[in-house]
C-alpha cells in the first residue's frame, strides 16, 4: 500500500541558513585578542588543551597567556529575534563556554563527559536563572537539565541545533510572550522542545529582556572551537493570501481535469481546505486564489496530499503526482513582487486513508505562511513512545534499521549498563552505529502493526562503516569487500557470556574457513566501546579493517581522530594500525601476521 | 461461617435439581460453555504476552513466544492447585517471533529473518545459544512475516513465508515468500509449495501431512484449509515469482493463470498445479482470518471429535472445527461452529499434557472480537457431550451427516428442519470475493438411521467444487435441545463413486421446502420499509446470527466492526443501509482495521429488516440526562 512506503520519508526541512563566514573575525564586534581563525582544531579525550593548526574555517578561543574576562565573551554582528542556529563546537577536557541567545538565554557548553544525570548545569542545559535575595545556596532556579546527557568525550566535534522563539512585547514595551526554546539538539538527540523562558538566566549581559539582541558566545571560562556557524532569521515579510474560489466535482478524476463536468458544488473560502466537503473520496477539488509577494525572491512551495494533486503558480505547473499526505512535495520558484494567480488540485478516487491537503510557502528569512486551512491535513497520530531500557544487565534488540537512509533487515541492537549502545548487521558481521545514552526507540515497531519494524537509536550516534572486519588479502593495498555472500561468511549465532555480572553476545562467523568470535563490551570507565575480534585457526594474509572515514587523523600511542574527529579509535594490545586510502576514503588497517586476535575501542 | 456456606451451597443444589425438573419440559438451550469451558491462565501484569508461538513441554511447563520478541517459560499453566502460573523469561530479543517448538530437548523458533535453536547450556533457566540454524532474506516490508517451525515426523522443519504487502501479495521482494518451505536440522532449505498469501496457522497431522489456513485476500475469495503437498500452488499469484529458480518443485508462471473471476474449481481445470482448498470457511459466515489449526489426536480426552481439527480464527477470537475425508485421493470436508469467546486474537494453540487445547493471543495492529491486547488461554472439555453434527460426509448423492446423539425421528424427518444451498466465490486477483452462485439445494429424500445417529440427505443439484451449506434448524435430540451448532459447510470437490441411495423419504409435494421463502421475502420489504411499523427485535436478532452480521458487530459495543448505534448516527436511509451492505464502503470507516465484505447473498428483504432496526437505535440514542449526572 502506497501508506506503507512513505510513512518511512522524513519531511525534508527547506529552510535555508546562512553561514558565518569564518576566513576572518569581521563577523563579531571588537573580538578580544583571545578569539582567532584556524584551520584545524584537534584534541584527546584527556588533553587539557586543543591543538589548532592556521587556516581558515575554525573559530578559537584560547587563553594565550591571559586570563579569561568577560570581555572575551564574542558578540555577533548581527542582532536577532526568532532565530535557528546550528552548530558545530569542540572543547578540550575540563573547559566551559556558552551560546546566549540574545546576549541572554544560555545553552550550555561543558565538558560533562559521562555524566550520568546532568543537571542544568551540565552541556546542553538551558543554564538556570540567578537570584541573590532568594538565599544562599538557592539562587539558581528555573534552569532545564537537558533530557538526557548527548555530549561526546573532549576533542571531538559536537553539533548543536537551536530554535528559538524571542519574546514579544507591546507597543507600550510591555512582555506580551515569553521567549521559547522550540527545540535544541545535541549530536542528533532532542534534549528540550517547547521551553518558555521565564526570564534571562544566569550571566546574561541584562536583567532586561529585549526584543532583539545579538549572539553572544561565553569566552571567559576556558577553551572552545567553532565551525559551520549558521542561522536563519526572519526579518522579511512573508506571503499573504487572498479568499480562494472553490469548485467541487463528484467523480474519479485521477488526471485532475474537471473537463466538461458541473461542480457539485462552488463558493469562496478564506482558506482552501478540504472540509469544503463532507465527500471522502471519488471527487476532485479546484481551488483558485492570488498570493501577494512582498519582494522578488525565491519562493518555496510546500504541497501535501493523500491522492492526486497538483499546484500551478502563474499557470506553471510546480508540483504534481500520487503522494500520501505526511509526504512533502516541494518545489521552489523566482516570483516578482506582486500578485500572482495559484491554482490547487486535489482528487482522491480511493476509499482508503484519510483526506488531506496542505500548501505552505516559505521564504528564507521570512516566516512559513500557511495558505490552506489548520483542519485540511490530519491531526498527527498521538503515539506513545515504546522504548526499551537497560537496566541491570545487557539488552539486546532485533529489528530492521535504518543505516544511511537504508533499510537493513538483520539488525541486532545491543544496550549495555553503563549507556553504551551498538547495532549490528548480522549479515555482515558489522557494526552500524554505535550510541551513547538511551538504548532503543521501538514505536515503529511495537505500536500498532509496527510497520516500518524499525527499532531507533535513542543517544548520540556514530556512524560505523557496515564491513566485516576481517579480510585475507594478497597484500596491503589490497580492497576489503564492501559486502560479502554467503559463499564466504556464514552466520552462526551468539553465545552469551559473562563478564563479571554482565551479559555479552559473542557473534560466531565462519569466515573463509576460519571460525570468527566477536564481541563488544564497555570500557571500565565507559568511555567508549571495546570490540575483540578472535580467530580460531591462523592466516599469515589476514586483516583487520577498523576504521573507515573521510579523514583519519593519529594522535599518537595508536589512537587516532576518526572522519573529522567524530568519535576516536585506538587499538588495543600491542599492535599498529596504518592508515591508506582506498576509494577516496581513508581506512585504517592492522595486519594480523597471524595473531588470533585484534582488539580496539571506539571512544566517543 | 462454615455452616452458613453449607446452606448456600444446599440452597444452590436444590435449585440446580428443580431447573433440572423444569428442563425436561421446556429445556433452556445449552450454550458452548456447558461443554467446553475457557481457562484464562493469568499474566504477570508486566508481561506483555502478545503470543506468536506456543511449545508445550513434556515436563507440564509450556513455552511461549511473543511478537515483542520474548520467551516465557511458564510453570504450573494448568493450574492445578488453583494457584497461579509462574513466568521465567527464557530469551529475549528476537525479531517478532511468530512460532515455537520444542524438540529433543530444545526450543526452535521462527523470526522474522531466522530459524533459531534457543539452547541452555549452564542449566540456569535461561537460553544462553542463540543457534542460527537457517536464515533468509527480507524486503523489510511489514508483511513479510515468517511462521512455524512445525516439526515433521523425520525430524525435519516446516515453515511458511507471509508475501509482502504493496496493495497487493508481493513475493518477488524477498526469495520464496509466498512459500511453504522444509528445513532441514543442517539448515538445507528445501521450497516445497507455494501460493501462499497469509499462512499463519499450518500443521502437521498425524500421518505426516500439512494442512495450512489461508486469509481472504487477493487470489483469496475467503478464508479456507489446504492440504499442500510437493508442487502445489494454493492460489495466490504473489510466490510464483521464484518458480524460475532451479529447486522450484513446479515452473508455473503468473502468466499461467486465468484471471476471470470464475469459481477457483474452474481455474484449477485450466492449472494443472493449482490446489483447490480441502475445506473452504465462507468469510464472515465462519471467520474472518484463519490461523492455527491442530488434528485432535487426544483419543477422546477432548470429547467426541478425535480426528478432526480445531482452526482457530485471529480477527473472531474463536475456535472452529474442521472434519475431513479423502475421496478420489484428494481431501475435502466440513467445517462447523466450535466455540466462540475468547479474550484476544486466537492465533497459536497447542495441545496441552491433559488433551486441553492451549490457546495464544494477539490483536495488536489487526484487531479482534475478544478486546483484550493479548491473551493466553486453555478449551477445556468437561465430560459433557453437545448435541452437534459430529461429521458431514459427501455420498454418491448428497451428503450423510452424523450426530454425536440421536436425532429425534419426528425432527428428522420433517422437512422444515432443513435448509441447505451451495454457493461459492470468485478467483481472481482482487481482494476477496462476493459470495456467487448460491442455489438452493433441493432435498430429494432422506433416511434416518436406525440408530437415529446419521441422516442421510439425498440431493439432486450437487456441484462440484462448490460449498455446500447444510442448515439443521429444526433438529432435536431425545431432551428437545436443538443442535448446539445448526450449520455445516462442506467443500464438495469430488463426488464419491458409488450406489446411488435407495429407499428414502420423499417429501409430499405440498410441503416442499423451496417455495417458502418468496413471498416472506415481500411482505418483509413492504413492512420493514414501513418506518410505522414496529420492529420485531427477536426476528432481527435470528436475521442478524443467521446471516453472521453479529460475528462482527454488537448493538452498542465495537468489535470487529462498528457497533450498530454507531451506525444508526449516521442517518442512512434503511435503502442506503442496503446498499452499504451489498457494497460496503471501508472508507466511512477508517478506523477499522478490518474491511467488510459484501454481502449480496443475503435476501433484501432480510437486510432492510436488519436496517430498520438499526435506525430504531438512532431514536433511543437520546442522552438520559439523569443517568448522565449519576455517571462517576
Amino acid at each position: 500500500m502506497l501508506k506503507k512506503l512513505l510513512c518511512l520519508l522524513v519531511p525534508v526541512s527547506v529552510y535555508a541558513q546562512t553561514d558565518i563566514p569564518l576566513n576572518d573575525l569581521r563577523s563579531f564586534q571588537n573580538p578580544s585578542a583571545t578569539w582567532t581563525i584556524e584551520g584545524q582544531a584537534l584534541g584527546t579525550p584527556d588533553g587539557e588543551a586543543l591543538t589548532v593548526s592556521p587556516g581558515k574555517g575554525v573559530l578559537v578561543n584560547t587563553l594565550k597567556g591571559q586570563k579569561y574576562q568577560r570581555t572575551d565573551d564574542l558578540v555577533f554582528g548581527f542582532a536577532h529575534e526568532d532565530i535557528r542556529l546550528s552548530l558545530d563546537y569542540m572543547i578540550p577536557k575540563g573547559s566551559n563556554s556558552g551560546i546566549y541567545l540574545q546576549s541572554r538565554y544560555e545553552i550550555q557548553i561543558l565538558d560533562s563527559w559521562l555524566k550520568v544525570s546532568p543537571t542544568d548545569g551540565d552541556a546542553g542545559a538551558i543554564y538556570h536563572r540567578w537570584d541573590e535575595s532568594r538565599g544562599i545556596g538557592k539562587e539558581g532556579y528555573e534552569g532545564h537539565a537537558p533530557r538526557q546527557n548527548a555530549v561526546k568525550a573532549p576533542g571531538l566535534w559536537n553539533h548543536l541545533e537551536v530554535d528559538f522563539k524571542a519574546p514579544r512585547f507591546d507597543a507600550k514595551g510591555n512582555k506580551i510572550a515569553n521567549a521559547r526554546i522550540v527545540k535544541i539538539s545535541l549530536n542528533g538527540v532532542l534534549i528540550h522542545e517547547n521551553i518558555e523562558l521565564l526570564g534571562v538566566t544566569r550571566g546574561a549581559v541584562s536583567t532586561q529582556e529585549v526584543a532583539k539582541a545579538p549572539l553572544m558566545i561565553q569566552g571567559d571560562h576556558g577553551q572552545v572551537a567553532f565551525k559551520n556557524i549558521k542561522y536563519e532569521i526572519f526579518d522579511k515579510a512573508p506571503v499573504t493570501y487572498s479568499p480562494a474560489k472553490y469548485a467541487f466535482y463528484k467523480g474519479k478524476f485521477g488526471n485532475l481535469q474537471a473537463g466538461s463536468s458541473t461542480p457539485a458544488q462552488t463558493g469562496t473560502v478564506a482558506q482552501p481546505s478540504v472540509k469544503v466537503s463532507e465527500v471522502k473520496a471519488d471527487f476532485l477539488l479546484q481551488f483558485e486564489g492570488k498570493l501577494t509577494i512582498p519582494e522578488t525572491d525565491t519562493y518555496t512551495f510546500i504541497t501535501n496530499w493523500t491522492g492526486t494533486g497538483a499546484l500551478l503558480i502563474d499557470g506553471d505547473t510546480l508540483t504534481k503526482g500520487n503522494h500520501w499526505y505526511s509526504e512533502d512535495i516541494i518545489a521552489s520558484r523566482k516570483l516578482t513582487a506582486g500578485e500572482h494567480p495559484y491554482k490547487l488540485l486535489y482528487a482522491k478516487d480511493f476509499g482508503w486513508g484519510p483526506r488531506g491537503l496542505g500548501l505552505f510557502v516559505e521564504r528564507s528569512g521570512a516566516e512559513r505562511t500557511a495558505i490552506t486551512e489548520r483542519t485540511s491535513l490530519p491531526e498527527p497520530e498521538a503515539t506513545p513512545l515504546v522504548e526499551i531500557k537497560v537496566t541491570d544487565d545487557t539488552k539486546w534488540q532485533r529489528s530492521f534499521a535504518m543505516y544511511k537512509g537504508r533499510k537493513k533487515t538483520h539488525v541486532i541492537h545491543v544496550g549495555m549498563p553503563g549507556g553504551l549502545n551498538y547495532s549490528y548487521n548480522l549479515n555482515q558481521g558489522s557494526f552500524l552505529h554505535a550510541w551513547r545514552g538511551k538504548f532503543l526507540d521501538a514505536t515503529l515497531m511495537w505500536h500498532d502493526r509496527g510497520e516500518p519494524q524499525l527499532g531507533a537509536p535513542m543517544g548520540v550516534v556514530v556512524v560505523q562503516n557496515n564491513m566485516f572486519p576481517l579480510a585475507i588479502l594478497p597484500d596491503a593495498n589490497a580492497a576489503f569487500s564492501d559486502s560479502l555472500g554467503t559463499q564466504d561468511l556464514q552466520y552462526k549465532g551468539y553465545v552469551l557470556q559473562k563478564t563479571g555480572s554482565t551479559t555479552f553476545p559473542v557473534f560466531q562467523y565462519n569466515y573463509k574457513g576460519l571460525k570468527v568470535k566477536d564481541t563488544a563490551i564497555p570500557q571500565a570507565n565507559n568511555q567508549g566501546i571495546v570490540r575483540k575480534i578472535t580467530v580460531e585457526g591462523t592466516n599469515a594474509n589476514l586483516y583487520a579493517l577498523v576504521a573507515e572515514g573521510e579523514a583519519i587523523v593519529s594522535l599518537g600511542n595508536e589512537r587516532y581522530g576518526i572522519d573529522n574527529q567524530q568519535y576516536y579509535v585506538e587499538i588495543l594490545g600491542n599492535q599498529k594500525a596504518f592508515i591508506r586510502d582506498n576509494k577516496g576514503k581513508k581506512q585504517l588497517v592492522v595486519a594480523l601476521n597471524n595473531a588470533s586476535a585484534i582488539s580496539y575501542q571506539i571512544t566517543f | 461461617m462454615k455452616k452458613q456456606f453449607y446452606h448456600i451451597l444446599l440452597a444452590g443444589l436444590l435449585l440446580s435439581t428443580a431447573s433440572k425438573g423444569l428442563a425436561q419440559n421446556k429445556p433452556k438451550p445449552y450454550t458452548e460453555e456447558d461443554f467446553y469451558e475457557i481457562k484464562t491462565i493469568a499474566i504477570p501484569d508486566d508481561i506483555r504476552l502478545e503470543i506468536g508461538g506456543i511449545a508445550p513441554l513434556p515436563d507440564g511447563r509450556v513455552a511461549v513466544c511473543t511478537r515483542r520478541g520474548e520467551v516465557w517459560m511458564v510453570e504450573n499453566p494448568y493450574q492445578l492447585n488453583g494457584t497461579k502460573p509462574s513466568y521465567t523469561l527464557f530469551a529475549s530479543g528476537l525479531h517478532e517471533s511468530l512460532g515455537l517448538a520444542y524438540h529433543n530437548g530444545a526450543l526452535y523458533c521462527t523470526q522474522r529473518a531466522e530459524l533459531t535453536k534457543l539452547i541452555d547450556t549452564d542449566a540456569d533457566g535461561k537460553a544462553d545459544v542463540y543457534e542460527c540454524v537457517a536464515t533468509w532474506d527480507l524486503s523489510g516490508n511489514y508483511h513479510e512475516y515468517s511462521y512455524g517451525p512445525v516439526f515433521d515426523k523425520n525430524g525435519d522443519m516446516y515453515l511458511t513465508f507471509n508475501v509482502a504487502w504493496v496493495g497487493y501479495g508481493e513475493g518477488k521482494l524477498a526469495k520464496w515468500r509466498g512459500w511453504l518451505v522444509k528445513i532441514k536440522p543442517d539448515g538445507t532449505l528445501e521450497p516445497i509449495a507455494t501460493g501462499l498469501r497469509s499462512p499463519a496457522g499450518f500443521t502437521v497431522n498425524s500421518n505426516n501431512e500439512v494442512f495450512y489456513g489461508e486469509n481472504q485476500g487477493d487470489w483469496v475469495g475467503s478464508g479456507r484449509v489446504t492440504h499442500l503437498e510437493k508442487g502445489d500452488f494454493a492460489g495466490n499469484a504473489g510466490g510464483l515469482y521464484w518458480t524460475k529458480e532451479p529447486n522450484s518443485p513446479l515452473k508455473l508462471t503468473r502468466e499461467d493463470l486465468p484471471d476471470t473471476g470464475e469459481p477457483m474449481y474452474e481455474a484449477a481445470k485450466k492449472v494443472k498445479a493449482l490446489k483447490l482448498p480441502a475445506v473452504w470457511f465462507p468469510h464472515a459466515l465462519m471467520g474472518i482470518s484463519t490461523a492455527d489449526m491442530i488434528e485432535d489426536q487426544t483419543g477422546g480426552k477432548f470429547g467426541p471429535f478425535q480426528g478432526q481439527y480445531i482452526v482457530f480464527d485471529q480477527g473472531q477470537s474463536k475456535a472452529m472445527r474442521m472434519s475431513l475425508e479423502k475421496i478420489n485421493g484428494q481431501y475435502q470436508g466440513a467445517c462447523y461452529p466450535f466455540r466462540d469467546g475468547f479474550q484476544s486474537g486466537t492465533v497459536r494453540a497447542r495441545w496441552g499434557n491433559d488433551g486441553s487445547i492451549l490457546v495464544g493471543m494477539t490483536s495488536r495492529g489487526w484487531g479482534s472480537t475478544g478486546k483484550d491486547l493479548y491473551g493466553f488461554q486453555r478449551l477445556v472439555w468437561n465430560g459433557r457431550v453437545p448435541f452437534e453434527m459430529k461429521q458431514v460426509k459427501a455420498t454418491p448423492d448428497g451428503f450423510e451427516v452424523e450426530f454425536t446423539q440421536p436425532v429425534s425421528k419426528a425432527s428428522a424427518e420433517n422437512w422444515a428442519a432443513y435448509e441447505l444451498k451451495s454457493f461459492t466465490y470468485k478467483y481472481h486477483h482482487q481482494y476477496g470475493s462476493p459470495i456467487i452462485n448460491q442455489e438452493k439445494l433441493n432435498l430429494k429424500g432422506l433416511i434416518l438411521s436406525d440408530d437415529r445417529t446419521k441422516v442421510r440427505l439425498v440431493l439432486d443439484n450437487l456441484r462440484k467444487g462448490y460449498i455446500h451449506e447444510i442448515r439443521g434448524t429444526g433438529l432435536l435430540n431425545d431432551e428437545g435441545q436443538p443442535l448446539l451448532h445448526d450449520v455445516a459447510y462442506y467443500t464438495l470437490n469430488n463426488i464419491p463413486a458409488g450406489e446411488l441411495t435407495k429407499g428414502y423419504l420423499v417429501p409430499k409435494a405440498t410441503t416442499t421446502a423451496p417455495a417458502k421463502t418468496t413471498p416472506v421475502k415481500k411482505e418483509a420489504t413492504n413492512k420493514a420499509t414501513s418506518s410505522n411499523d414496529l420492529i420485531d427485535t427477536k426476528q432481527v436478532a435470528a436475521l442478524l446470527k443467521k446471516h453472521a452480521c453479529t460475528s462482527c458487530h454488537a448493538e452498542n459495543t465495537r468489535v470487529v466492526g462498528p457497533p450498530f448505534v454507531e451506525v444508526a448516527k449516521r442517518n442512512y436511509t434503511n435503502e442506503q443501509i442496503l446498499e452499504l451492505v451489498y457494497h460496503p464502503k471501508p472508507e466511512n470507516w477508517p478506523d477499522y482495521a478490518t474491511e467488510m465484505a459484501s454481502m449480496t447473498h443475503v435476501p433484501k428483504g432480510d437486510v432492510l429488516k436488519i436496517a430498520a432496526w438499526i435506525n430504531s437505535l438512532g431514536k433511543k440514542q437520546k442522552p438520559d440526562l439523569n443517568k448522565i449526572e449519576n455517571h462517576d
